[in-house]
């Protein structure tokens, strides 16, 4: 039973960690119409910054040169501000013209960051990249019981991240960038400065990733970068699309469901002969399952409602008059 | 490398100046060329021309029934960025059907090998890579008399620029889009077969280069073929150039370094996006 | 009366098209002025310009007296000076209320930082601005829809609701792209009678007019342009009189 209950408490934490990847890219996409295809990319620079600034002096066959060795806060707080100082690199250039450029952009970015993590060797260890990655407050929990208190941990930092885009979206800043979203131009000559809304909301959800990417290596407690592939953005938008873009609790929802499913995934081995095979069949079916869905049901399974608008003044001002 | 580059980019670009939408899935067309001209020519024996014109017209085909069957619908429910991620839904699907059939290991054409020319010391090029280099060029020169001097190809170029108009002047805009199809997924086999000529298969073919054909697409402004040609063959060059002197595999990290900084101060890429 | 809006000289190029050639044009405050001319003109380019959209190949606007030549869209507007576009200014997703509500100058829960540490003078701000938007959607009749969605608005609604929004926005000078187009007849009266109205009330206007019987009632003054350039200016009644000006329309129609 209790093995159980460690194997439900890694699932919960991993879908945790998606699920915050996945509000992000709402965030981003959404909220702001912003197509951002680099996720993986700032998860890796979230969880390698974690991972550089806590891991000790290099040993034995270790090629990286620096180990900061900091404790694991200080190199939490810093994956979400590295990860946003990257988010501002690119947003810069490519946040002022059309939105297909976002999307190019974040895509090589992505992949170039993996050949970076890869080869720069006295910064990354390269591939073999780091092991034994320190997690908080490991030594005061003993054994087994950490996992669970992982998950918690996890559940928490996603909640409070939760909160923060339900309040994003339901301000004015919120409302605003939906304009923005569903026409610029309009949103322009009513004097809105579109360039800074979509900054800021890149670099928010640029930070959440940058925060996830550390829970990540916490999960992992390695950081390579054979594990930060297109496949992980990838999954972002399946989780998006399913759950339903727009709509902060359908992030979650997809994650979950995406998740799940995965899982659920492992427990169908077959032969060896197939192990293989099937992350090909995975990621076929996954990327199946989006066309269809995209083709029949767009708006995923919770409506665009991007969070409910509020009541709040409207049934007021009509106490009032009547 | 260039040369493959223009073919490859050139059909995305078009794809993306007639229809809107980044097609992702462009970069398949080039595994399944090349796997197609690979089933013929290794499995069933062929020999490599052949196999290899036959895997192109497939794969015109195929880029164009993928084209209607999946993407085109789409077009009505979704915004054209989504459009983007279902053709890297595609993507998947077809890089999956592909390692399943071939399996993953790396695969080579059998093609007698052919040594250098050489001039002095210098070795310059084999003769296949010569001949590449002249199909890439016969290719480019017939697009460009296609474009320019025939009916087809002026009627595509009014496509390109208004779509509406030029269906309200009569030009048959179904059909051509089919041609558009049908020609931009061929070149992009035709540039899948290249780069299994020059060296090797691997399901990953269409992943690898889908990037780089992305970023010289901006970088010749989204849409414009001419630009897209010359885009390619620029990085094409500063590819091969700078790999003497930086590590081979910041290839693509220097492509990318130059998109921002082009982006940054021309945003709309080198050349307008005409 | 001062003079709102003045443009000189402004010209367009796009590659070798001459779209503007040195327009010179004054709207001046308090006035209806409209702009009219045959298809292909020039007249959206010129809003455009005017409104920071399109950068002028040369010559200068003034904003009361402001130079905003060359300035960003964005700023433009929050210096007071509106349009309305063509197609729709609306934003389709979004609830009625919510199209009223971003239109509002100067919005606290615009400010990021601001959402979290001053919820409550955000609300404040919100409420009451939902008050006056409140106020008028009665005025153009649309109270009912409050929170329905924008994209499922009739034309003549969605029309009324772009003014509903240029109200909130309260800006000094209106630039209207044909708003007489997609609105039926028995519409267009309550339009012009609603734009008449809010120029009592010290709105300044500048319309793109397409349909001629509806723009002439309507404006105090007119500019003409054909081709890019300033044919004709004057009163309506000496312009519809104007020999340029009638055969630009005819030679089209020809």
């Amino acid at each position: 039973m209790s093995n159980f209950i460690l194997f439900l408490a890694g699932v919960i934490t991993l879908i945790g960690i998606y699920a915050l990847v996945t509000l992000a890219v709402n965030m981003h996409y959404g909220y702001a119409g912003l197509m951002s295809f680099g996720v993986v990319g700032f998860l890796a620079i979230g969880a390698y910054t974690y991972a550089i600034l806590t891991v000790g002096p290099p040993v034995g066959e270790d090629k990286y040169l620096v180990g900061f060795n900091l404790p694991w806060w200080v190199a939490f707080i810093a994956a979400g501000v590295v990860t946003t100082i990257f988010a501002f690199i690119i947003g810069l250039p490519t946040l002022r013209v059309e939105g297909d450029y976002l999307l190019i952009v974040t895509f090589a970015f992505a992949e170039v960051i993996q050949k970076l993590l890869s080869n720069e060797a006295w910064l990354t260890n390269g591939t073999r990249g780091f092991i034994n990655i320190h997690q908080p407050l490991r030594d005061l929990i003993p054994g087994q019981n950490y996992q669970i208190f992982l998950a918690g941990m996890v559940v928490v930092i996603v909640a409070i991240c939760y909160w923060i885009a339900q309040r994003v979206g339901v301000a004015p800043f919120g409302r605003t960038l939906r304009a923005m979203r569903d026409n610029e131009l309009a949103a322009l000559s009513t004097g809105k400065d579109v360039y800074r809304f979509k900054m800021q909301i890149f670099l928010l959800g640029a930070a959440m990733i940058g925060i996830a990417g550390a829970m990540y290596a916490w999960y992992m407690t390695i950081a390579m970068p054979s594990i930060f592939g297109m496949s992980v953005s990838f999954a972002a938008w399946i989780s998006l699309v399913i759950g339903g873009t727009g709509n902060n609790k359908g992030a979650i929802l997809g994650a979950i469901i995406l998740l799940g499913a995965q899982q659920a995934v492992k427990f169908i081995q077959l032969t060896p002969a197939l192990a293989p095979m099937i992350s090909a069949i995975q990621l076929m079916i996954e990327g199946l399952v989006l066309v269809v869905i995209l083709r029949y049901s767009p708006a995923g399974i919770l409506p665009e409602q991007s969070p409910r608008p509020p009541r709040l003044p409207v049934i007021k001002v009509g106490k009032e008059e009547a | 490398m260039g040369c493959v580059l223009l073919l490859a980019t050139v059909g995305f670009s078009l794809i993306r100046r007639i229809e809107g939408f980044l097609n992702i899935a462009h970069g398949q067309m080039l595994t399944v060329a090349a796997y197609c001209s690979y089933f013929l020519n290794a499995t069933l024996g062929w020999n490599i021309i052949p196999a290899a014109l036959v895997a192109v017209l497939f794969t015109a085909v195929f880029g164009y029934a993928l084209a209607y069957i999946v993407l085109i619908p789409l077009k009505r429910t979704s915004p054209p960025l989504l459009i983007a991620i279902a053709s890297t839904g595609a993507s998947y699907i077809i890089h999956g059907l592909i390692e399943l059939i071939f399996g993953p290991q790396v695969k080579q054409f059998r093609v007698p090998a052919m040594r250098a020319f050489k001039i002095g010391d210098l070795s310059l090029a084999a003769p296949d890579q010569v001949a590449m280099v002249v199909a890439a060029a016969l290719a480019a020169l017939f697009l460009h008399l296609l474009l320019t001097r025939t009916e087809t190809g002026k009627a595509i170029r009014a496509m390109a620029s208004d779509f509406d108009l030029a269906r309200i002047r009569g030009i048959n805009t179904p059909r051509l889009r089919i041609i558009v199809w049908l020609i931009a997924s061929g070149l992009g086999g035709l540039a899948g077969v290249m780069i299994g000529l020059i060296g090797r298969l691997t399901p990953d073919m269409g992943w690898e280069n889908i990037m780089l054909i992305m970023i010289v697409a901006i970088l010749g402004g989204l849409g414009n073929v001419y630009g897209a040609m010359v885009a390619a063959l620029f990085i094409g060059l500063a590819t091969q150039l700078s790999v003497m002197v930086i590590p081979a595999q910041y290839s693509q990290v220097i492509a990318f370094v130059l998109i921002i900084v082009v982006l940054l101060f021309r945003p709309k890429g080198i050349f307008k996006e005409a | 009366m001062s003079v709102m809006l003045q443009v000189e000289g402004v010209s367009k190029n796009f590659g070798g098209l001459k779209a503007l050639d040195h327009c010179t044009l004054n709207v001046e405050q308090g006035s209806i002025t409209a702009l009219i001319g045959p298809n292909g003109s020039g007249k959206t380019t010129l809003f455009n310009v005017i409104t920071g959209f399109l950068p002028a190949s040369e010559g200068r606007v003034l904003f009361d007296g402001h130079e905003v030549t060359g300035l960003p869209a964005y700023r433009i507007a929050n210096l007071g000076l509106a349009r309305t576009f063509q197609v729709s200014s609306l934003f389709p997703k979004l609830t009625v209320w919510e199209n009223m509500l971003v239109a509002y100058p100067k919005q606290e829960g615009e400010n990021l930082g601001f959402v979290f540490t001053s919820p409550g003078r955000i609300r404040a701000q919100e409420e009451e601005q939902i008050a006056r938007a409140r106020h008028i959607l009665e005025q153009i009749g649309l109270a009912q829809k409050l929170e329905e969605q924008a994209a499922n608005l009739g034309a003549p609604e969605a029309r009324m609701l772009e003014i509903g929004r240029q109200l909130m926005f309260s800006p000094r000078l209106l630039l209207m792209d044909e708003p007489s187009s997609g609105v039926n007849p028995a519409m267009l009266d309550r339009l012009a009678s609603m734009i008449a109205d809010l120029n009592k009330k010290g709105l300044t206007f500048f319309i793109i007019g397409h349909n001629l019987s509806f723009i002439m009632k309507l404006s105090h003054y007119m500019h003409v342009l054909q081709y890019g350039k300033l044919i004709a200016s004057g009163p309506p009644q000496t312009v519809a009189r104007d020999e340029r000006v009638i055969d630009a329309y005819l030679g089209v129609h020809r």
